[in-house]
């Protein structure tokens, strides 16, 4: 089984998961308010601002450095052996270096590559930056990386800081409260961001903390909005297979938008899971983004390992239309399982349930189809205006298609064009790239390049995640399976066939390279790969197109 | 008010990136969200708020307001003549 080694949570708050868990147990939470070049408030949880230097590594990469070393220490592992694979969760990693002109190191694998050479690690790393649920999308990564044997131990580092582009981007989507959040409340009126560093590291055994099930599912709804139904979170939930008397608590995403509470408080009634007690930690830490999976799975932990139910900070009385068992305040539990659950733009969701030494076995079999010798692929590399024109030829019924930034609409595209080639079915995505989405970001910085002249776009900085392009895939063709997008430093074969191969374990993928780099360079160079496909047919395809 | 209703249209077209419609194929009376006239949705009108601020010098705090002002571009109009500061 795929268990726990070590953890560690480095916030504002405290350096380890120990001090972290205290401080919740006592009710302390760095929230503070905070003023934006226009004059709005907002409040957030920061680190002090002497601590945030970027001298040789940056500021977001030091905090990486930070929590993993302590993990690392505590596990007794050698992180430099071959079998040890480094996957980092962020949104967006070092992108206030774009305001500096530095685009470069604002690459999300780039900057990975350099923390992963801290450790002395020989492997590539793998960033997932897929939104909101990238904390538990990596763990997802981890858990079957393991169990399909690419390596042994997986640290999953989970990181972001907060930078004008990310609070400014935050606020004209309105979603900030200028107060502290207030998550599932009446009065609740936004959320608020918080930055901070969790270290997670698994590895095989039979004693501990288990990684049971992990679920990923897309609304196929829209892009920033959560779905009514609160479909995907409920079909995540639907997949974990859940015995509610065995669950000590949900663990909700409970950002505090007027939406997303409403959205979730859905989801768990569908699944059945109303009176099962349930908190969010946002009230303490705020949103952590790309950490908010790693560090909240590692406070739960503590939570059942102590017999507590964390209380709700901010939480008085129920403000969702579905009569869900939200804590507001510590109580107690003597049950030994539970879950994660996040959401996010892009219109994905996540699930995982854990147990504490759980007597059951929950490894999940790894089976290929030989029989598969073949798969669909294309390769386009348009310049902007040819990208147009081939939409213009070939699909031509989805004006939104305008409304995209240059990488959704080459994933968009390149993925109309492969469809063509394919038999209909309920297609997973799962993308890859370098650049991340720094065409639409480097658009983004500009609309709050000047103080005097400052309207950052709300428009532009949706398409800030890369993870945007397969929501716009999901919403065009309703596909509401797994969707995922990882980053790496080039276009690795290997290590993309590896998770495409597993994440057609679960089903039939549209999976591969869809990149826009900062010179306008487009490439995407996709498969369509049958369930079980195997790793060396994928790869074979992927060599061929990648060329 | 004619001209102030020519130059919005052009300018919701430019900031939404409505490719191949042009402001004469725009009804200004009809509505701008929903299935009918333009189909805008969430981030349109979020990107509205910013149109209004940045040329009009007019400052929504609650996006809530939109859904009036936005209800078509005749009514953008009217609320931008009675308050507009630049």
């Amino acid at each position: 089984m795929v268990i726990k080694l070590a953890d560690n949570i480095y916030s504002p708050l405290g350096a380890t998961t120990w001090e972290n868990y205290q401080a919740v147990m006592a009710g302390k939470s760095a929230l503070h308010q905070y003023t934006l070049p226009d004059g709005s408030l907002y409040t957030a949880s920061l680190f002090p601002e002497e601590e945030r230097r970027d001298d040789g590594y940056t500021f977001f990469e030091q905090l990486c450095i930070a929590s993993a070393s302590d993990a690392i220490a505590r596990a007794g592992i050698d992180a430099a052996s071959q079998r040890v694979q480094f996957i980092l969760s962020t949104t967006k990693g070092n992108v206030h270096l774009l305001a500096k002109g530095e685009s470069e190191r604002a690459l999300l694998g780039t900057s990975a590559a350099v923390i992963c050479r801290h450790f002395g690690n020989p492997n590539p790393p793998i960033v997932v930056s897929n939104a909101c649920i990238s904390g538990l999308s990596a763990q997802i990564v981890a858990m079957r990386s393991i169990e399909a044997g690419l390596c042994d131990t997986a640290i999953v580092i989970g990181c972001d800081v907060q930078s004008e582009f990310i609070i400014s981007g935050f606020q004209c989507l309105h979603a900030l409260s200028p107060d502290p959040c207030r998550p599932f409340d009446k009065d609740r009126c936004g959320l608020n961001l918080g930055e901070a560093a969790a270290t997670i590291i698994y590895g095989k055994g039979k004693e501990g903390w288990v990684a049971e099930a992990g679920a990923m599912c897309n609304d196929a709804n829209h892009i920033s909005g959560p779905s009514r139904t609160g479909e995907g979170s409920y079909r995540c939930l639907q997949a974990l297979d859940i015995d509610k008397e065995q669950l000590a608590f949900v663990s909700v995403h409970g950002t505090s938008t007027l939406y997303n509470d409403e959205m979730e408080s859905i989801a768990i009634d569908r699944a059945g899971l109303a009176e099962v007690p349930m908190f969010s930690l946002k009230g303490i830490y705020g949103h952590t983004m790309g950490a908010a999976g790693v560090l909240e799975t590692i406070l739960s932990m503590q939570a059942v390992e102590h017999g507590i139910v964390f209380g709700t900070r901010g939480y008085h009385e129920l403000g969702v239309s579905r009569q869900v068992n939200i804590c507001a305040y510590h109580c107690s539990t003597n049950k030994h399982s539970f879950v994660k659950l996040l959401s996010g733009f892009g219109g994905c969701n996540a699930a995982m349930k854990f147990s504490y030494n759980t007597s059951i076995d929950h490894t999940n079999t790894i089976t290929y189809d030989p029989s598969i010798g073949t798969i669909s692929s294309i390769r386009i590399s348009p310049t902007a205006d040819e990208l147009v024109e081939l939409y213009r030829t070939n699909i031509g019924d989805y004006p939104k298609f305008f409304k995209m930034d240059p990488l959704s609409r080459l994933g968009f595209v390149a993925t109309e064009l492969l469809l063509k080639q394919c038999s209909k079915a309920d297609y997973g995505i799962l993308l890859f790239n370098r650049s991340s989405s720094l065409a639409d970001d480097i658009a983004f910085q500009v609309t709050i390049k000047d103080r005097s002249n400052w309207f950052p776009s709300p428009a532009l900085f949706v398409y800030t995640l890369p993870n945007i392009v397969t929501g716009e895939i999901a919403i065009r063709n309703h596909f509401q399976t797994e969707t995922n997008f990882m980053v790496l430093d080039a276009p690795r074969a290997n290590i993309m066939a590896a998770q495409i191969a597993i994440a057609a374990q679960y089903g039939p993928q549209i999976a591969g390279w869809c990149d826009v780099d900062a010179n306008g360079n487009y490439l995407a160079a996709l498969v369509a790969v049958p369930q079980h496909t195997a790793k060396e047919t994928i790869e074979q395809e992927l060599n061929k197109i990648l060329k | 008010m004619e001209e102030l209703i020519l130059k919005l249209k052009k300018e919701i077209i430019e900031v939404l990136n409505l490719e191949d419609i042009k402001p004469e194929d725009i009804d200004a009376n009809a509505p701008l969200f929903g299935a009918e006239g333009l189909g805008l949705d969430s981030i349109d009108a979020l990107e509205l708020i910013v149109l209004m601020e940045k040329n009009y010098g007019i400052k929504l705090q609650d996006p809530n307001q939109g859904k009036e002002i936005f209800k078509s571009i005749n009514v953008m109009a009217d609320y931008i003549s009675k308050n507009r500061t630049k």
